[in-house]
């Protein structure tokens, strides 16, 4: 209510028509949503809905037959190891990802930013790439770079910083922070984009100003840049964080979850159980319910967390 | 401000109910929710549709341009797939195909969305888990009799038709790829092992490891004794699945069921020394430590590299070596048997149902009759296929004539010789049929307990064995009652590991 | 004097060298990817990080090639890209903007609906969206792939934009105002010429979605192959036992340099940005 103050005195002309002017307001902000709800509703919504319906049956997603079981599959849930397991993983990986990629990426994003740096332009495609390379040509070529006989092996072992080669996918122990590192290289091009453009807020002025006063680029980023971004970044980390949770491709690729579950996080979990199985049928509901249960998970600790960022700023 | 709530509390419902709406007006069978209270429903439109696609398939021409829709994941004979269907177009210039070739996940993923729609493919494979009979029931297949010509059948070899497989009754609905073969023997890479002294290729556990040993040793860190694809749970199950087998425990093989005295056989003293030998391996360091990242068709490619003595696969690998690595000096061996232990055998390959014509396809008679060609001689795919290696054919004329490629040849002598064929509950009740569509999955299972080893994150496996087959035989005996079968017919006490189970057997048990 | 201006160089070319090594190791897998793609599979293994083909063939250009009908996929994927990227723009910028300037009934409930689903890892979007395309009878036709490729995330970048037009001041809208624009005026005028680096951003990252798509446009397609896309048609490389991994390289290098060329050209947009029309 930033824009338009909800006037509390009674019914006279101004009032009438700062009505009026609300809805109008109204009427052509619906207008702007009405395209993106439509197609939210058909492409997202719908999906959720029809997901809720499978989660409360117990179907394979293969028969036409499925039995309601109501919340069966979410009591089953609470029990199953391997699903807190992967649970708990996703957010493992997504709090050892976001800060790393988030100040990487800015890095990236504010070295490039710079008019005067010669050949930024290359440079930025340089560090995009990764994300348009083929995933599953990564997955091989990461065996070859991070395997025992690789090049970082090598290094590792001629510096004497590691007397025996790190099995860095295959040691329970490494595989979720090599993981880390691996995506880190893989998406870092595109939260560089979303800072790129989040830099583009600050005006050109500033970084004028700023150099006048004889600060340097990094004062000038930490002092005065930083600052103008922040809401922009918090956007960004929001999406890099649900991003990081829902993270799929690159598990599945490089360690499909394993060895013996260290990496399994929750849609390569999910996956396993809707398409998957060994014996017998896959489990579409079983898998729409922990996906489910797991969104339901991240709102309530966004909101939660999100409740004490509002009190302590009110505090403070 | 009461106002801008209630005005958001409208939206969020017209939101909702739009969405529900939408969800529930969806006529196709994708939407499971009214079909959920009606099983018989789902078969009134298939029978109408089968009624259909005769009429299409009798007052069609055959001039007519159409095209041929064919998904599976037949990819060890890929390339030789692809000239059939170039020559297949050539000699039909009305026919045009369309292959896609995906994996099985992707398959479930997809494809079985469309075929439950009435869009799916011409020709499809059954996915692993669903049995023929579901499949049928589900309204998938329609059977290929009246399209086939008459002798089309006689040229396969009798044991590639099985009851609730290929048929159900007198109705034929589905084709075989290959002959059944055990995909677990060992590759040794003969170079490797002379460079690192070892004479006598290895039949038991601690010769096994002796050989790895000397391998390892010799290879200073870039050779190996064994190599895997351990990221494939799958590969791992088959693997410990044989090892147990050949160390005379009674296992059903990979993706089936059966007891032994009442309880699933995952913790036997054979399935421990199995595990036992494969932990034993991984104390060596004789396993190649890139296997835990690899899957089976990276594993293939290094140990044709020569990065390690031994490989546990399947058929299939022949081809791909052929062509290239065609100086690879490698020869197949039997599955390691514990020390002193003789006359054990593999579970022998079983049947399993492959592709068939959509219930729904608009040209059934096209497609039977690309199902013709693609097993008959002159079109040359099965000789061809046989010819590389890539599998042993159900039509034996082929085999005598083509079969020339000696590993090959060595591989089929040791897979039949050391596999005997392992009783099928679905042989036995129908209703296992049912049992396969209820049972659950049991996690770890023994594949992942197996990477679980391998990865050295597991040093107490007789507990996880444990646990899983508790688990098991509880899911199973739920499953069981679930269904209305009885769990006794898991087990099969006249079961004699040293033979084949017959269907003498399967008789005496009724 | 001299000695600064030394100083400087040396810091300029220290960056240079920083950003080339660390810019070196970030390609690299992409530049192996492209050998790859002339190496024979069993080069590929044998020669594992070597950039320059020891025997380069032509063999897996020619078989994608004829694998799938190039011509036909290159141009249904440019239409499906193109479109699907200029629905959402449009939606995503007006309902951004929408979001980001005003507090219309109702929005902070969308807002919430909106960062609620995106948290929501899906299972299969798949048999929904396809029971969506049938109900619209779209199956098979690029409308539908179009469709279905713009609904996909957009709600990342509505976020994105809203918050971009949250942060511009105040003063240039209420100087829209007094020149007598209107709402809709205000939007066209003042504010879509400046989120032009989100617009960059937004043309690309969807660009990449559609281009790359492979499973969703695959379920569309299978019944009419003419209007399939690149992905689908050459991503067919993987089986279940056996996979064509420098087919994989060959297909994905060529798909993926009209998304390079696209973001070379489009990246001049990110240096541009807002600060001149503030000023103005």
């Amino acid at each position: 209510m930033q824009k338009l103050q909800v006037a509390s005195g009674k019914g006279t002309d101004s009032e009438k028509r700062k009505r009026k002017d609300k809805l109008v307001m109204n009427a052509w902000c619906w207008l702007f949503m009405a395209l993106a709800v439509g197609f939210y509703i058909l492409f997202q919504g719908y999906p959720i809905i029809c997901s809720i319906q499978y989660s409360l049956l117990d179907w394979s997603g293969m028969t036409g037959y499925a039995e309601y079981v109501g919340l069966a599959n979410y009591k089953e849930l609470l029990h199953d190891e391997l699903f807190w397991n992967a649970f708990f993983n996703s957010f493992k990986y997504t709090a050892l990802i976001v800060p790393l990629e988030l100040a990487v990426s800015l890095f990236l994003a504010y070295m490039l930013n710079n008019e005067k740096l010669k050949g930024s332009s290359i440079y930025r495609t340089m560090y995009f790439v990764p994300v348009v390379t083929t995933t599953s040509v990564v997955g091989i070529i990461m065996i070859f770079i991070l395997g025992v006989q690789g090049p970082v092996n090598h290094l590792l072992t001629s510096l004497h910083i590691s007397g025996q080669p790190v099995n860095f996918l295959g040691n329970a122990k490494y595989a979720l922070p090599t993981l880390v590192v691996i995506s880190l290289w893989k998406d870092c091009g595109t939260y560089m984009i979303y800072w790129l453009a989040g830099l583009q807020s600050v005006p050109k002025d500033v970084y004028e100003a700023a150099t006048v006063d004889g600060a340097n680029r990094r004062q000038t980023f930490f002092r005065i840049v930083l600052p103008l971004i922040t809401p922009v970044g918090g956007i960004i980390a929001i999406l890099c964080a649900i991003n990081s949770l829902k993270v799929f491709d690159i598990v599945k690729t490089m360690t499909e979850g394993g060895p013996f579950y260290a990496t399994d996080v929750i849609a390569t979990y999910v996956y396993r159980s809707a398409f998957s199985s060994e014996i017998g049928m896959p489990r579409l509901g079983y898998a729409s319910a922990a996906a489910l249960f797991f969104g339901g998970a991240v709102i309530i600790i966004g909101l939660v967390l999100n409740g004490i960022k509002g009190r302590l700023s009110k505090s403070l | 401000m009461k106002k801008r709530q209630l005005g958001a509390l409208l939206l969020a419902g017209v939101m909702t109910v739009l969405s529900l709406s939408g969800c529930g007006a969806m006529p196709s069978t994708g939407n499971q929710a009214e079909e959920s209270t009606n099983t018989a429903e789902s078969d009134s439109p298939a029978e109408a549709a089968e009624d259909k696609a005769e009429a299409v398939g009798k007052t069609e021409g055959s001039d007519e341009k159409i095209t041929l829709r064919i998904v599976d994941w037949s990819d060890g004979s890929a390339q030789r797939r692809e000239e059939f269907h170039k020559k297949y177009m050539e000699e039909h210039p009305n026919i045009t195909i369309e292959y896609t070739m995906l994996t099985v996940d992707q398959f479930k993923n997809t494809i079985v969305t469309m075929i439950k729609s009435g869009d799916g493919p011409d020709i499809f494979p059954i996915p692993g888990g669903m049995t023929l009979k579901t499949a049928v029931e589900e309204g998938w297949y329609q059977p290929i009799n009246s399209f086939v010509t008459e002798d089309f059948a006689d040229q396969f070899d009798p044991r590639s038709f099985e009851e609730g497989v290929t048929h159900i009754g007198d109705d034929w609905y589905t084709i075989t790829e290959q002959m059944p073969v055990i995909q677990c023997l060992f590759f040794y890479n003969k170079d490797v092992l002379e460079q690192a002294g070892v004479t006598e290729i290895p039949t038991t556990y601690s010769e096994f490891r002796e050989a790895c040993r000397k391998i390892t040793e010799n290879g200073n860190g870039s050779v190996y004794g064994l190599i895997d694809g351990g990221k494939q749970v799958n590969r791992m199950d088959v693997l410990v699945r044989s090892l147990a087998a050949a160390a005379g425990g009674k296992v059903a093989a990979i993706t089936k069921v059966l007891t032994v005295d009442g309880r699933a056989p995952y913790d036997t003293d054979e399935m421990k020394q199995a595990m036992g030998f494969l932990k034993g391996l991984v104390d060596d360091g004789s396993i190649h430590p890139d296997t835990v990242n690899i899957s089976a068709p990276e594993a293939r490619e290094m140990f044709a590299q020569g990065q390690a003595g031994f490989l546990c696969q399947g058929m299939w690998c022949i081809s791909p070596w052929g062509e290239g690595y065609p100086d690879l000096n490698y020869g197949v061996m039997a599955v390691p048997v514990p020390d002193g232990v003789t006359d054990t055998y593999v579970q022998g390959g079983e049947l399993s149902p492959w592709i068939g014509v959509y219930k729904q396809s608009k040209h059934p008679k096209e497609a039977a009759e690309y199902l013709m060609a693609l097993f008959s001689e002159e079109y040359g795919y099965q000789s061809g296929c046989v010819e590389d290696g890539a599998f042993v054919s159900v039509i034996p004329a082929i085999n005598e004539k083509y079969m020339t490629n000696e590993i090959m040849k060595e591989y089929y002598t040791i897979a039949t010789e050391t596999s005997k064929i392992v009783p099928t509950i679905t042989s036995r009740d129908e209703k296992a049929n049912d049992f396969y569509v209820e049972v659950k999955d049991i996690q770890p299972s023994l594949g992942a307990i197996v990477q679980g080893i391998f990865s050295q994150s597991i040093t107490d496996f007789d507990g996880q064995l444990k646990t899983l087959a508790d688990s098991s035989t509880e899911e199973w005996k739920r499953a069981c009652e679930a269904v209305g079968m009885d769990y006794g017919s898991l087990e099969f006490p006249n079961w004699d590991a040293k033979k084949d189970y017959t269907e003498q057997d399967y008789e005496e048990l009724k | 004097m001299n000695k600064d201006k030394r100083k400087k160089i040396g810091r300029g070319l220290m960056n240079h060298i920083l950003l080339a090594g660390i810019g070196f190791i970030w390609i690299y897998p992409f530049l192996w990817t492209v050998s790859a793609s002339f190496k024979s599979q069993t080069e590929f293994f044998e020669n594992r990080l070597g950039l320059l083909p020891k025997a380069p063939t032509l063999d897996n250009i020619i078989r994608i090639w004829s694998k799938a009908d190039f011509g036909t996929y290159f141009i249904n994927t440019v239409i499906v890209s193109l479109f699907s990227v200029i629905i959402v723009l449009i939606m995503t910028m007006m309902a951004g903007y929408a979001m980001g300037r005003y507090r219309f009934w109702g929005r902070n409930v969308v807002m919430a609906i909106f960062l609620g689903s995106i948290a929501i890892p899906l299972v299969s979007t798949i048999i929904p969206t396809y029971e969506v395309i049938k109900s619209m009878n779209l199956i098979g036709t690029r409308t539908g792939l179009i469709l279905s490729q713009a609904g996909g995330a957009h709600v990342i970048f509505l976020l994105l934009f809203t918050s971009f037009f949250e942060s511009i001041p105040k003063e240039m809208e209420e100087a829209a105002k007094m020149d007598g624009c209107n709402y809709f005026k205000t939007f066209f005028y003042v504010m879509m010429p400046i989120c032009k680096p989100i617009a960059t951003t937004v043309v690309i990252m969807e660009t990449i979605w559609a281009w790359n798509a492979f499973m969703l446009p695959l379920v569309l397609t299978l019944n009419n192959p003419s209007s399939r896309t690149l992905a689908v048609g050459l991503y067919v490389f993987k089986g279940e036992n056996v996979v064509d991994w420098t087919g994989i390289a060959a297909g994905g290098s060529i798909a993926v340099i009209p998304i390079i060329i696209l973001f070379i050209f489009m990246q001049k947009y990110f240096v541009e940005g807002i600060a001149g029309a503030v000023k103005s």
